[in-house]
């Protein structure tokens, strides 16, 4: 890594020049059409916010905030979750506490099936550790009732033989591994994984050629800077791992750094001209995207790090070519906005900006160090810069000053390469030093849980609820008792908490008669196949479906089957009505008829029968 | 004996009308009973659902898979066949239908424009290996979009699939997302 080293000196005057900037508030008009020039930390922000407009419009949410509309009522699935915990990472302001409180119902309810989230998908539980944590929640305690939920054990050390990690192949393994070190758990003793043993299973699946596979043996863009992301927090540990290699069967001893390294080559051969990733030559956002993510983890300077700027174009470059004037993102350079691609540049803006900023990485999420900190390092750093000439005692001091740092902030001292370089020049004993100095401890760390706080304007909106309530109060109600439950709610009164509670149990029925109207459609027959018999079941179900609010009938799915149906029985019933109908009147006008003709032949038989005796009386006179 | 004609009339043409069976009701009543009628001016769409790469790729599938009785022996769920395009119909909204009408069971995840389709016929996402899956493909073209987003026209051919390595051994490139 000796050979980047001017590189990094280059990167830090330029960090120096943007604190500089920073401080002054003279921030210049930032043109996307002007590549090539690296951003501040607030042109990154610019880019971000945009992209959250794009997806606010994109997902009807009409407040301030992106967690709202279809974002917040999907909190669960995948693209809620990754939203919520980018906006999370930006440390922006949001309705965190409507994130966290809609998804714990959704974990919750999940939780009822046998399978949990998924009966094959772990990354379902690592994904939701991840947003859960970057909005402020505590994925091991996810309340159930009486019960807690602890995704960390279920999703990842504690994982079932049943639907172990590897089932997803290498993806649930590198997921598992983010999701453990991000807040640094520790497996309990005779765990299923252990952290050791993930590390060694995703280096067990390095290609000779240093990529990482999806499927067979051929290199996969993504899924080697994943397993790139998942072990940057492993480079500087020495620990030498022994395990068979899966593509050759060859048995291999080697450090994460060794392996991260002959990855990173494979990366950099793999760019493109135009500074993006391929998959099945095919450059796309998302490749470029975790690569992006990748280098901002283990470090290293998107913009002026070498080995990533092909042509003079960066990674940075070649994402702003795929953004639209929407403010959102496309898959493809120039294509439409794709919600995916979207999704993943907001982290990878996230991971960027952090990076810029000098925070902890996109995947670490221990608490934020402290400016204080954030300076300690950004000094030492500096210094560092220098350490290929440092003397004896300097490189000493300079350890101590490394150690002396707190262990998980220690991996974000990006020149400390240079300084073991040096102390194995030197051969100076580390241990000595790392065993006389105590790490201090950063006091004015910015806590990662929040705490939620239940306002007057919240017993406000609780008191403005309406009489009837339909499942569009969900969020909102789910949200205030989420609130409350979290606070100290002394100063609340029993009426409002009350209120909530009986409001919640009530729309949770709305939606539980919603999902029953759905299951029953989707048993009725198809219109050509109706039968006397569903006539009850089709009538009762309209019933049903009318007796929900407007908004309410908008979730049931598949209800034109229903109106045909309905619309059918009414057709025969008419047709039947009308039909006797005919035939009481064909019979009626046909009596009428017999009754007439009858009635005149008797008349002319009367007439006749007169006419006879007028002759006859005539013949007698 | 003008009355008596007329009403004669009257009867045979009820009699008429019942012998033909017709049945009663407005234009919109029989267009919205008749809406998935197939007639010559009526747009339609064609769709198969086949799951033969399991067949191909038995040693990796899940023991329920094959016990469960789920994979036809040719591996075709659902035979290729014409279908009535409503207005604005999507890649979902005919799969959904279709899959009501015939019975055949369906789990899909998300909801308004990204939905992804977990299973069909009771055969899930990862029931053969770490990358098998449904995916789909309109006209031959393996789609990027949800199928919820792709907005069909008349006579294109959708075919969902099952794979088993992502799409190596179905398609080129691309995948249901």
């Amino acid at each position: 890594m000796k050979s980047i080293a001017s590189a990094k000196v280059m990167r830090f005057f330029a960090l120096i020049l943007c604190l500089a900037l920073l401080s002054a508030h003279a921030l210049p008009f930032f043109a996307f059409e002007s590549s090539h020039a690296e951003p501040s930390a607030d042109e990154i922000l610019d880019v971000a916010r945009a992209l959250i407009e794009y997806e606010k419009s994109a997902n009807d949410c009409r407040g301030d905030f992106l967690i709202d509309g279809n974002i917040v009522s999907g909190a669960g699935n995948s693209s809620s979750d990754w939203l919520a915990f980018a906006v999370g990472r930006f440390g922006m302001g949001d309705d965190f506490a409507g994130y966290l409180a809609v998804a714990e119902d959704y974990i919750c309810e999940r939780y009822k099936k046998d399978e949990k989230l998924s009966a094959y998908k772990a990354t379902e539980w690592h994904r939701l550790i991840l947003s859960v944590l970057s909005c402020g929640g505590d994925p091991m305690q996810i309340s159930d009732g009486d019960e807690k939920i602890n995704l960390v054990a279920d999703g990842i050390y504690a994982r079932s033989s049943a639907a172990p990690l590897e089932k997803q192949g290498l993806n649930g393994l590198i997921w598992a591994l983010i999701a453990l070190d991000s807040r640094r758990y520790e497996p309990p003793e005779n765990s299923a994984y252990t952290r050791a043993g993930i590390i060694e299973k995703i280096l067990c699946a390095q290609l000779e050629n240093g990529g990482f596979p999806s499927v067979g043996e051929n290199v996969d863009v993504d899924i080697t800077a994943m397993a790139l992301t998942a072990l940057a927090p492993y480079y500087h540990d020495e620990t030498v791992y022994y395990y068979i290699q899966s593509s050759t069967g060859k048995t291999v001893s080697s450090t994460v750094q060794k392996a991260v390294d002959a990855a990173l080559i494979r990366l950099c051969e793999m760019q493109e001209e135009g500074g993006d990733f391929s998959v099945y030559g095919t450059p796309n956002l998302e490749s470029t995207c975790q690569v992006a993510v990748a280098l901002c983890s283990l470090g290293i300077d998107l913009f002026s790090d070498e080995r990533f700027i092909k042509n003079g174009n960066s990674i940075w470059d070649a994402i702003l070519r795929y953004r639209a004037e929407s403010g959102g993102f496309s898959h493809i350079s120039g294509g439409t906005c794709d919600k995916l691609a979207s999704v993943q540049a907001l982290y990878t803006l996230a991971a960027i900006w952090r990076y810029k900023s000098g925070m902890r990485a996109l995947f670490d999420l221990c608490d934020e160090m402290s400016d204080d900190m954030k300076s300690r390092i950004f000094a030492l750093d500096q210094k560092l810069s220098d350490a290929e000439s440092f003397s004896r005692d300097e490189i000493s001091a300079a350890m101590r000053e490394y150690y002396s740092l707190p262990s998980d902030t220690r991996r974000y001292v990006r020149n400390c390469d240079l300084l073991f370089d040096a102390v194995k020049e030197q051969g100076i004993d580390i241990s000595e030093i790392k065993n006389s100095v105590t790490p201090i401890s950063d006091r004015g760390a910015i806590p990662t849980k929040k705490a939620f706080s239940f306002s007057s304007s919240d017993a406000e909106k609780v008191q403005s609820l309406p009489d009837i309530l339909t499942t569009e109060h969900y969020t909102a109600v789910t949200s205030l008792l989420y609130k409350l439950n979290a606070s100290d709610h002394s100063h609340v009164s029993d009426d409002c908490r009350e209120k909530l509670e009986k409001a919640k149990a009530h729309i949770l029925e709305i939606k539980n008669e919603i999902a029953a109207i759905n299951s029953a459609i989707s048993l009725l027959p198809s219109p050509a196949e109706l039968s006397r018999a569903d006539f009850k079941a089709v009538k009762s179900l309209a019933a049903r479906y009318e007796s929900l609010s407007d908004y309410d009938k908008r979730l049931v799915s598949g209800y034109d089957s229903v109106e045909i149906l309905l619309t059918r029985i009414n057709t025969e019933r008419r047709t039947v009505f009308i039909t006797v109908g005919l035939i009481v009147s064909a019979a009626a006008i046909s009596a009428i008829l017999v009754f007439r003709i009858k009635r005149r032949l008797k008349k002319r038989e009367r007439d006749l029968d007169e006419l006879a005796a007028m002759y006859e009386s005539e013949d007698d006179e | 004996m003008k009355k008596d004609i007329i009403a004669v009339l009257a009867v045979v043409l009820i009699i008429a009308v019942l012998a033909c069976g017709v049945e009663i009701q407005s234009v919109d009543e029989y267009y919205l009973t008749h809406i998935d009628d197939i007639k010559p001016d009526s747009k339609t769409v064609f769709l198969s659902i086949k799951c033969d790469s399991i067949l191909k790729n038995q040693s990796k599938a899940a023991p329920a898979l094959i016990s469960g009785g789920y994979i036809p022996e040719n591996g075709v769920i659902l035979e290729k066949a014409e279908y009535v395009l409503r207005e604005n119909d999507t890649v979902y909204d005919i799969l959904e239908r279709v899959l009501r009408y015939k019975k055949i069971p369906f789990e899909h995840r998300g909801s308004s424009a990204s939905v992804y389709i977990a299973g069909i016929n009771s055969i899930y996402e990862y029931s053969c290996g770490p990358l098998s899956g449904w995916m789909y493909s309109v006209n031959g073209i393996f789609s990027e979009k949800s199928c919820a987003e792709y907005v069909l026209s008349d006579g294109d051919v959708i075919e969902w699939v099952y794979s088993c390595e992502l799409g190596h051994d179905v398609r080129e490139k691309g995948g249901q997302k």
